[in-house]
């Protein structure tokens, strides 16, 4: 626990430190100079997960720490370097908690701090700490160079144990010197001095669509939120940080076709049909190495619930699906290095941008009517691709219903703001129960798939022994059981969504009106 | 969450020496620490510079309902917390009669430490109903050994008396004080073998550096890091961790 003052003029921190070594016995400690670099995932996890992690460089070596924002500390760690991902913390509670919030995604900069600190303790009669104090100096720097001064800033730490002290400092810091404590962390401010808003990348849509807008307008806005999604994680795509940058990139091409597709006869058929092609050699240009990365981390997955032996005996597998990946990632470069690449986000761009009518039957009308309409029609082919699903159903039809299911689920975000949020949520957790089943079915029947396509590219290229192939032999079978279980569940979940009772549910969804928007949660 | 207890049957062989630069050892690692004072003299509250102090005493230390965490204090160390002792501590077997509060006095310690990577026990000398709670809760008993013919007899029985009681504490002597001028702490460091249970391979040295923490009432590794004590308690404690390590069940 602490509390911090911002200090308005440096000078002011030399007349406070004697100020209260005048009032209070205390000790000087030895000052720290630290280059700090606050890390976080490109979406922000750990921020969300109120918390922190940053190193601090100092004397050659590297401490890594996890605090909550409010300054309670979780783990701290010694390190050579940096970690680029959880996984390269030492095994311990540490890397465990931390892999459990960042996932498989990388840790990245988010803001570098020079910062020199000056300390003092107030002390007791034993000459026992019982306040720490520090003044800290310094500048931020975000993705350049530039660096910006930070405010000075008085910090106050709470010691357990010697809380009554601790008021009386504050007391005294606030009522005799007239500081008032601020709510921003160093994290905070140094954000703000480099010019960047945490949570300023989510992954999610998040719009407030007018319920008589023009259907043109708002369709335009969904689609732009979307390319500047793709926009966003371009540069991590092509650098090759983690999965994550490339599955976000492909589920807002996803999004987008979808939404041209489906929310029809907005713009010129020409035009639509022209960008649907378009987008649709997006998805294919970024599909086989997206393929490939699903697979690996299935093949990680799995690994860690087989024998050591076996689990080595699949190494091999992996190495080849990281060398096919690696080529897949050189040939989706080259796609977006194209002409024709620019030339899409050259034509997009401007067709977002204008205020032209969208030239489409339905442009003009209001937005609310026609998401109803298609939500509404989206649901009703989920029903019946749904409707005898069984055990013995072919993988072909569940294919399908997954993918109703996901236009499904697309359309209500894209519109979820013209309707009650608390049934527009509600019905997209059940759905997403439903969906989650439909993606594991999927996955493993891909994984499956794409085992026995690399165990036969293995052994015609010579690079599998009898070991390797046995060890993805038993994969298989596993994966097949599997399969078989998600597939009984599966019936069990489309017997409860495909249901004339959530059909009802969904006429009030779409009958509803969203809350007035709550003045005192701010516009976001 | 670890627990190490600093222990033996005998009193000024090391314990506390070794238990507060330890403690600041992990602390200064990363870890999250906690050192509880379980000796009434108090020897490491005093060490770190807090009142020795625990309202209600030994009584609230073994049957009070509240948690323990009210009574920490944070030490001048980052992460390094320290539970003080209390005079009172020297009547604790009274106050355990029964193995009830025995269970209890575990069950409260271990709460306690949940929030700590590390918790060290610094224990009063002798076998008593407080170090049968010792026994149970620690992971590990690190006993300092001066190396003499009696300090041997002594490691024999305590081997012996936690065999007799089936426990499961690992048992992890190391030469303390050691004189290498002296020809009997020559001749017993240099026979590990006849010791009753394998020693770690550190040796604490005898050093006046060591001597002088209670007059600056700071651990040895604080004041003078590069000294050779202060040296050897990091090789002692770098030695604990890979050998706690190897415990772990199966490869992570
Ligand atoms: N390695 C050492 N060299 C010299 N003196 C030591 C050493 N270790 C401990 N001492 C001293 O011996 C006395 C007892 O040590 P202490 O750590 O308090 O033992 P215990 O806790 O077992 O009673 C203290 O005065 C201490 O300063
Ligand atoms: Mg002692």
């Amino acid at each position: 626990m602490y509390h911090r003052y911002l200090l308005d003029a440096p000078q002011t921190a030399a007349g406070i430190l004697s100020r209260l070594a005048e009032r209070f016995p205390t000790r000087r400690e030895h000052g720290r100079a630290a280059a700090r670099t606050y890390l976080d995932t490109f979406d922000w996890r750990l921020y969300r997960a109120a918390g922190t992690v940053l190193s601090d460089a100092e004397d050659g070596s590297c401490h890594v720490r996890w605090d909550a924002l409010d300054g309670r500390r979780r783990h701290r760690a010694a390190l050579p370097s940096p970690p680029d991902f959880a996984r390269d913390l030492p095994p311990g509670g540490f890397r465990d908690e931390l892999q459990a919030v960042t996932g498989i995604r990388r840790l990245l900069p988010v803001v570098r701090i020079d910062r020199r600190s000056e300390r003092i303790s107030v002390v007791d009669g034993r000459d026992k700490a019982v306040v720490r104090l520090s003044l800290d100096q310094g500048t931020a720097a975000g993705s350049t160079r530039l660096r910006r001064r930070l405010p000075t800033v008085l910090r106050l730490a709470r010691m357990t144990g010697y809380e009554r002290a601790y008021r009386g400092v504050r007391r005294f810091v606030e009522e005799d010197l007239g500081l008032a404590p601020g709510p921003e962390t160093e994290l905070d401010l140094a954000l703000a001095a480099v010019g960047r808003r945490p949570g300023d990348y989510t992954g999610k849509l998040e719009l407030r669509l007018e319920p008589d807008a023009r259907t043109d307008r708002a369709v335009k806005r969904i689609l732009a939120a979307l390319w500047e999604m793709m926009q966003a994680n371009e540069a991590g795509l092509r650098a090759d940080l983690d999965p994550e940058f490339l599955h976000d990139f492909r589920v807002a091409v996803r999004r987008t076709r979808s939404c041209l597709g489906q929310v029809r006869d907005v713009f010129d058929e020409a035009v639509t049909r022209r960008f649907a092609g378009e987008f649709a050699w997006l998805g294919r240009l970024t599909g086989p190495p997206r393929d490939l990365d699903v697979h690996l981390l299935g093949l990680r997955g799995h690994q860690a619930g087989l024998p050591a032996s076996v689990r080595g005996a699949l190494a091999p597998l992996a190495e080849h699906l990281k060398s096919r990946r690696e080529a897949a990632h050189a040939r989706q470069l080259s796609g977006l290095d194209s002409a024709r690449y620019r030339r899409l986000q050259r034509e997009w761009r401007r067709l977002l941008e204008t205020d032209a009518d969208g030239g489409g039957a339905n442009a003009a009308r209001p937005v609310r009517e026609l998401a109803g309409e298609r939500i509404a029609r989206a649901f009703a082919r989920v029903r019946k691709r749904g409707r005898g699903l069984s055990a013995e159903t072919p993988a072909e039809a569940v294919h399908e219903l997954r993918i109703a299911c996901k236009k499904l689920r697309y359309l209500l975000e894209f519109f979820r703001s013209l309707f009650a949020a608390a049934r527009v949520n509600a019905f997209i957790r059940s759905l997403k129960r439903l969906q989650d089943d439909l993606g594991d079915f999927n996955d493993l029947e891909v994984q499956q798939g794409e085992l026995q396509d690399t165990a036969r590219d293995l052994l015609a290229a010579g690079g599998a022994d009898a070991t390797t192939l046995l060890a993805a032999g038993r994969l298989i079978d596993r994966l097949e059981s599997r399969q078989a279980a998600a597939r009984r569940r599966l019936a069990d979940e489309v017997g409860r969504f495909a249901t004339a009772r959530t059909a009802a549910e969904l006429d009030r969804l779409l009958a509803s009106r969203p809350e007035a928007p709550d003045p005192a949660r701010g516009s976001r | 969450m670890k627990v190490l207890a600093a222990y033996n049957i005998k009193g000024g062989v090391g314990k506390t020496s070794a238990a507060v630069n330890l403690a600041w050892l992990a602390a200064a690692s990363g870890a999250r620490t906690l050192i509880c004072d379980l000796d009434p003299q108090g020897a490491a509250t005093w060490c770190f510079r807090v009142r020795m102090k625990v309202r209600g005493g030994g009584r609230k230390l073994v049957r009070g309902k509240r948690a323990l965490a009210r009574y920490v204090r944070e030490t001048d160390y980052e992460g390094l917390d320290l539970l003080p002792a209390d005079f009172s501590y020297r009547h604790l077997d009274l106050l355990l009669d029964s193995p009830k509060y025995v269970r209890r006095l575990t069950r409260r310690i271990r709460e306690l430490g949940a929030g700590y990577d590390y918790v060290f026990l610094d224990c009063a000398p002798s076998i008593s109903l407080a170090s049968e709670a010792v026994f149970t809760v620690a992971d590990a008993l690190v006993v300092p050994t001066i190396p003499t013919t009696l300090s041997r007899r002594t490691l024999r029985q305590l081997a012996r008396h936690l065999r007799r009681e089936a426990s499961a504490v690992r048992v992890l002597p190391f030469y303390s004080m050691v004189d290498r001028r002296r020809t009997l702490h020559r001749r017993i460091c240099e026979a590990p073998e006849e010791m009753p249970c394998p020693m770690l391979a550190t040796e604490i040295p005898y050093s006046s550096a060591v001597e002088q923490m209670s007059a600056r009432r700071e651990p040895l590794c604080a004041f003078r890091r590069t000294s050779e004590a202060a040296r050897a308690y990091a090789a002692l404690w770098d030695e604990l961790v890979r050998r706690l390590e190897q415990t772990r069940p199966g490869p992570s």
